[in-house]
């Protein structure tokens, strides 16, 4: 077991134009469940594949433990991968996939059967040992490629995406196995996923990736409730933040901010002070869907569309011209049609405020305390 | 539609038939006349036909035949009624001819005896068979002596002198050469092996006699003679060596004129006295003669024809074509004005013609020259052991089953582990040492062999070589066997019918389906299935005085007893085979072992240039390869070839390549490898293509070694790719004619020999032995059957 740590690490592919990994540096502590989200080609993949070894680096130092390990050859790492094209030996059966890496290392036979055996039961494939992989379905290969993970007991586990072809059922239920795994072995892993219940349920940190740059590394609830900018603010959270530009304006000592002639909304002036502005700036207003209510308060909307999800319904409207989201109780929702006009209300304690040129968070409408370091009650 | 254009397809069949029979009208008028001249010879014949159409009105059509293969064209034209009525050859072949009715012998009334008196007698012995004359003497050639003015004042008169100035004027290392020319040749030698007293024929029976004190003199002469002279030089480095000035002198025939510089101040001489016997040398001659094809369709037109470019016609050879013509009044003073120094050479040319005998004519000389050339071959340069094939083979298999078992020792499929295969494999591949040793100790007393043993060798086998007798046999089992064949064909077909047709297959408009599949099948029917009832048929055949003789089996029966011979003689069947299947096996393992590891690195990332590299390793596959097989030959040259050159650089003893079965076989088989690797390339580059690059990632990832991801994950993955290539390349490469002909060729003693070209020699180098070498194409098709069903099974049980 091992913590991973990574100092300034650049990736740029041979004939690539511009760097893909700009500058890395992150700790990965031993026996921690790093998430690593981000859009798509944002380098994630790339950054697995370095750790692991399958790829140089460019610059920068990577570390497994105290030891240095740029130039370790990846069979020597000890590490465990589960790759998002699945990667399984077609010629291979299921439990030979799985006992591969345990027979190149040597283990005895009866250990080997023992593992896979486990392995397989955890993930239910025990009547698939004996079939090639072109004889499963999606879901199932992809729990062979985390089946040949999991029976190695590697030093660090690295898995990009391995559930995104999952039904939902099966997602949730391996969702669960996954948590119930790391508490077992507690093994250093880096997961990469796109799914927003994984990333927040799953993770000690996540970590948020744009364009090769980490953007914020923290606990699910600070990424949450103090994004460090707007990019980590519109991608961690479902449905994303509503993003509005306001300006402020000061009326004897109250602040408030101006969404267009008509909307405005009354903000603490502890929170304008923590953001350092002053009056007649221009700001970002972020807000989540979900921390407003609608019917009354003074800021207008038009109804757009209303889609109802169940006991939630998302309400599609226009606030100062822009595109605006507000999710809330389907009951809430009952009588609104398009082209209606609506009143909402923001609370105070909801909103996020970001430079409009930056994009760095200015100043969050409640700060994080101590507690949101820890875990939501997920198990 | 349909019809017509059926007619229209039947129209062209028809004009294609027709075409041959419209070409043979046309010709009936006319006298055809066939030679293989070039250049100015070419010219001056086209010259005298020409005065002899002014003169007689009768039209005479010549046609230049290419010089390969032009003794074939004739044997194969003339019965057939599509060859000339006169041509012009060299004399050799006359008793071949003779037998086998190609040519007709020239009677007292077509000519009149007193004619003969013109020409050079020994011209005219020449073209004699069994009493009869058979033509007309055109020109003559025989080898002189050629000296460099410049660095031979005075050329020797005897052979003591030759010997002195030889060893003189030679220092290898300068690339400086006393005598120059094809030692092992046995045209060449003939200067000597009659020199001192000796003979091919026994003058007396008439039969083959080798084993003589004098022709054994006449090795050991070429021994002493041998110690100075280049090593297996071939005519173009002859020239280039005399025109650089780096050969004194030469032993070559007046061909040698034409490819020697303008300002080059040389001599020719009459060949020297051989001391040792008191007799002169005596090269072989060769006679040029005019002959009377047997299927002659104007006799007396043709006869006239003949008699004017033998006579009339000597002028104009001798002056435009700078032939030495054997019609003797051009000689007389005053008739042909030479420059000095050509008249001359023509004196000495002349003057050597009384110290000349006539290459044989008899059919059995063409079987002469092989195992003559080869008996002085290892008479100079020592013998190769017949056993060395076996040897290797059994040295390739000990190592292929160790490997087999070490690989085994972890399976790919079940990844089960048996260490007790990797002990055996281990064992195996080290009970491969003796052998090796044993190899290397019978060849490294490899050295010169006493002439007279050599030549008595060479006379066995020449006996073995010789057709026996045929005794026809009862065609009718075989008859009867192929009628049956053909009905149990038809019940097969009728039954495959039948079937179809309860499957409720309909055989509807069959007319269109046989109209669109009737390419293909007259394609198929005249290029391969025709080709092969003839060969089947022709394998029970046997061919004797241009005659096909029934012989059943016989042909196969005397294949399988390996002629005789013990297993380590190279004519035997046995011996070729092992040979062929070490080529075989050898070069697709060496194919597919370098076009592996070249595909693999050419696949990895950190290779700048991909596309050149990759462009530049298909090249030896896109050269035609007998221009690639013919370079190679030259590299291996003993004395100039660049590889050699390389070895002598780098301090090591150059390898003669040709001399021995292991350096002889590696040539052939190192070029057939430059040309054969690019092909199994391509496919696993293809194939590679296709793996997952992840596949490799996860393996290294799961802590597999670059070898065992190789084994474990890229092998079993590129072998269904690969394994149809490599059936593909045994096919080919067992096949591959064309290096062993043009870079070993055979040598030493026909023992790199593969099947097909050992075919070769039968039907064309060994008296046109057809039926024998279609026995053999008939094994080789069957050992390429059951190679590929074979091997497809094993595919199949794979897949
Ligand atoms: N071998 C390569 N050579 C050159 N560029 C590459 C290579 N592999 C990836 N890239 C580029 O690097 C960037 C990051 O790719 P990467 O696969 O890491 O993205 P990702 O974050 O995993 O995306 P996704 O979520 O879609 O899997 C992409 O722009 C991609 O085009
Ligand atoms: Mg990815």
């Amino acid at each position: 077991m091992a913590g991973l740590t990574l100092r300034g690490i650049i990736k740029r592919y041979v004939d690539a134009p511009s760097d893909t990994l700009k500058g890395i540096d992150l700790d990965i502590l031993d026996g921690e469940f790093l998430v690593l989200v981000g859009p798509s080609g944002c380098g994630k993949s790339t950054l697995l594949r370095i750790i692991a070894g399958l790829e140089s680096i460019t610059t920068g130092t990577l570390s497994i433990g105290d030891r240095e390990v740029n130039k370790l050859h990846p069979k020597d790492r000890d590490i465990a991968m589960v790759f998002q094209s699945y990667a399984l030996y077609p010629h291979m059966s299921v439990r030979r996939n799985m006992s591969f890496g345990l027979e190149v290392r040597k283990t005895p036979k009866a250990e080997i059967d023992k593992l896979v055996d486990e392995a397989a039961k955890l993930l239910g494939l025990e009547t698939q040992l004996d079939k090639l992989p072109k004889a499963l379905s999606g879901g199932q290969r992809q729990r062979v490629a985390m089946g040949r993970a999991i029976v190695r007991r590697p030093k660090v586990f690295l898995f990009d995406e391995p559930l995104s072809n999952l039904d939902a059922a099966l997602r949730t239920q391996m969702r669960v196995e996954m948590r119930r795994l790391h508490r077992a072995l507690a093994t250093t892993t880096v997961y990469v996923t796109h799914d927003q219940i994984e990333a927040m349920t799953l993770a000690d940190r996540i970590a948020v990736l744009d364009q090769g740059i980490l953007q914020q590394v923290g606990t699910p609830m600070t990424l949450f409730h103090a994004p460090a900018n707007r990019f980590v603010a519109g991608f961690i959270g479902s449905p994303a933040m509503n993003f509005l530009e306001a300006k402020v304006l000061s009326k004897g000592g109250q602040f408030s901010l101006e969404l267009d002639p008509k909307s405005s909304l009354v903000v603490a002036s502890s929170v304008i002070e923590r953001a350092g502005l002053e009056a007649n700036d221009t700001v970002i207003l972020g807000l989540r869907p979900q921390d407003l209510n609608l019917g009354v308060g003074t800021v207008h909307g038009l109804v757009d569309v209303v889609e109802t999800l169940g006991w939630e319904s998302h309400v599609h409207m226009k606030v100062a011209g822009e595109n605006f989201l507000a999710a809330v109780e389907t009951a809430q929702a009952h009588d609104l049609r398009p082209g209606s006009a609506i009143q909402l209300e923001l609370p105070t304690a909801a909103v996020h405020l970001f430079d409009p040129k930056t994009g760095v968070a200015l100043a969050h409408g409640r700060e994080p305390s101590d507690d949101d370091g820890s875990k939501g009650a997920d198990e | 539609m349909n019809s017509r254009h059926l007619l229209i397809w039947l129209a062209c069949l028809g004009l294609l038939a027709l075409a041959p029979a419209l070409e043979s009208t046309a010709l009936a008028e006319e006298i055809l006349l066939w030679h293989a001249y070039r250049g100015d010879e070419k010219q001056a014949i086209e010259q005298v036909v020409h005065d002899y159409e002014t003169l007689t009105g009768n039209t005479v059509r010549v046609l230049a035949v290419p010089d390969e293969g032009y003794t074939n064209k004739l044997v194969t034209a003339i019965p057939r009624g599509n060859g000339p009525d006169v041509f012009i050859a060299a004399h050799d072949q006359t008793g071949s001819w003779s037998e086998n009715k190609i040519i007709s012998p020239l009677g007292s009334d077509d000519l009149p005896e007193a004619l003969l008196d013109d020409f050079h007698p020994q011209t005219v012995e020449a073209l004699r068979y069994k009493g009869d004359l058979y033509g007309l003497p055109v020109a003559f050639k025989s080898s002189v002596l050629f000296y460099n003015k410049k660095l031979v004042s005075q050329p020797p008169k005897d052979t003591v002198e030759l010997m002195a100035m030889v060893e003189a004027l030679t220092n290898p290392e300068a690339q400086k050469y006393g005598l120059v020319y094809e030692i092992t040749n046995l045209y060449f030698h003939s200067t000597w092996l009659h020199g001192f007293g000796g003979h091919i024929f026994d003058p007396d029976t008439g039969a083959i006699d080798l084993g003589t004190e004098e022709n054994a003199a006449s090795f050991e002469f070429a021994r002493r003679l041998s110690v100075f002279l280049p090593h297996d030089v071939d005519g173009a480095r002859i020239s280039k060596l005399f025109n650089d000035g780096d050969a004194a002198m030469v032993i070559n025939g007046p061909w040698f004129m034409a490819q020697l510089g303008e300002d080059l101040d040389y001599g020719v001489a009459v060949l020297p006295f051989v001391t040792e016997s008191r007799q002169w040398a005596a090269p072989f001659l060769t006679a040029e003669g005019l002959f009377l094809s047997s299927e002659a369709h104007n006799r007396k037109a043709s006869l006239e024809l003949l008699t004017y470019i033998a006579c009339e016609g000597a002028l104009t050879r001798a002056t435009l074509g700078k032939q030495m013509v054997a019609y003797l009044p051009t000689y007389e003073p005053g008739v042909l004005n030479d420059s000095p120094a050509a008249a001359e050479r023509r004196a000495v040319f002349l003057a050597q013609l009384d110290h000349v005998v006539p290459t044989s004519n008899r059919p059995e000389m063409s079987s002469v020259w092989a195992p003559t050339q080869q008996a002085l071959r290892k008479a100079l340069y020592g013998a190769p052991s017949g056993a060395t094939p076996y040897w290797m083979l059994v040295i390739i298999a000990l190592l292929a089953v160790g490997v087999v078992f070490m690989l085994k020792a972890h399976d790919v499929r079940t990844g089960l582990r048996r260490p007790s295969f990797m002990l055996i494999g281990l064992l195996v591949c080290a009970s491969a040492i003796p052998v090796i040793w044993h190899l290397f100790t019978i060849h490294s007393d490899d050295t010169a062999v006493d002439p007279l043993t050599t030549l008595r060798e060479a006379q066995t086998r020449i006996e073995v070589v010789q057709a026996p007798a045929a005794i026809q046999a009862n065609p009718a089992p075989f008859v009867a066997l192929f009628g049956l064949v053909m009905l149990i064909l038809a019940g097969l077909a009728y039954r495959a019918y039948q079937k179809n047709k309860k499957r409720g297959v309909e055989y509807t408009d069959t007319k269109v389906a046989a109209f669109y599949v009737a390419p293909a099948t007259i394609g198929m029917f005249t290029l391969v299935i025709a080709p092969f009832l003839v060969g089947t048929a022709l394998s029970l055949f046997s061919y004797e005085r241009g005659e096909f003789i029934f012989v059943g089996l016989q042909n196969f029966a005397r294949l399988f007893s390996g002629e005789g011979t013990p297993l380590t003689d190279s004519l035997s069947f046995y011996f070729t085979l092992v040979v062929t299947i070490l080529w075989t096996g050898l070069n697709v393992f060496l194919h597919v072992t370098i076009g592996l590891t070249l595909a693999l690195i050419l696949r990895e990332p950190w290779l700048k240039l991909r596309g050149f590299f990759r462009v530049l390793l298909i090249i030896p596959w896109a050269i035609p390869n007998y221009i690639t097989a013919l370079i190679w030959r030259g590299m291996f040259d003993y004395e100039f070839g660049a590889i050699n050159g390389i070895l002598k650089n780098i301090g090591l003893t150059p390898v003669a390549w040709f001399d021995d079965f292991i350096t002889s076989f590696s040539a052939n088989l190192i070029t057939n490898t430059w040309l054969g690797f690019p092909f199994m390339m391509v496919v696993t580059l293809g194939a590679l293509q296709a793996i997952p690059r992840d596949l490799e990632d996860a393996a290294a990832v799961d802590g597999a070694s670059a070898w065992q991801r190789f084994r474990f994950i890229t092998m079993p993955l590129l072998k269904p790719a690969l394994m149809p290539a490599v059936v593909l390349g045994s096919v080919w490469t067992f096949n591959m004619f064309n290096i062993i002909y043009l870079v070993s060729q055979g040598n030493p003693d026909s023992s790199t020999e593969i099947l097909i070209s050992e075919a070769y020699k039968w039907a064309f180098e060994r008296q046109y032995q057809y039926g024998y070498a279609a026995a053999y194409a008939i094994i080789v098709f069957f050992i390429l059957v059951v190679y590929s069903r074979m091997t497809s099974r094993i595919l199949e049980a794979d897949a």
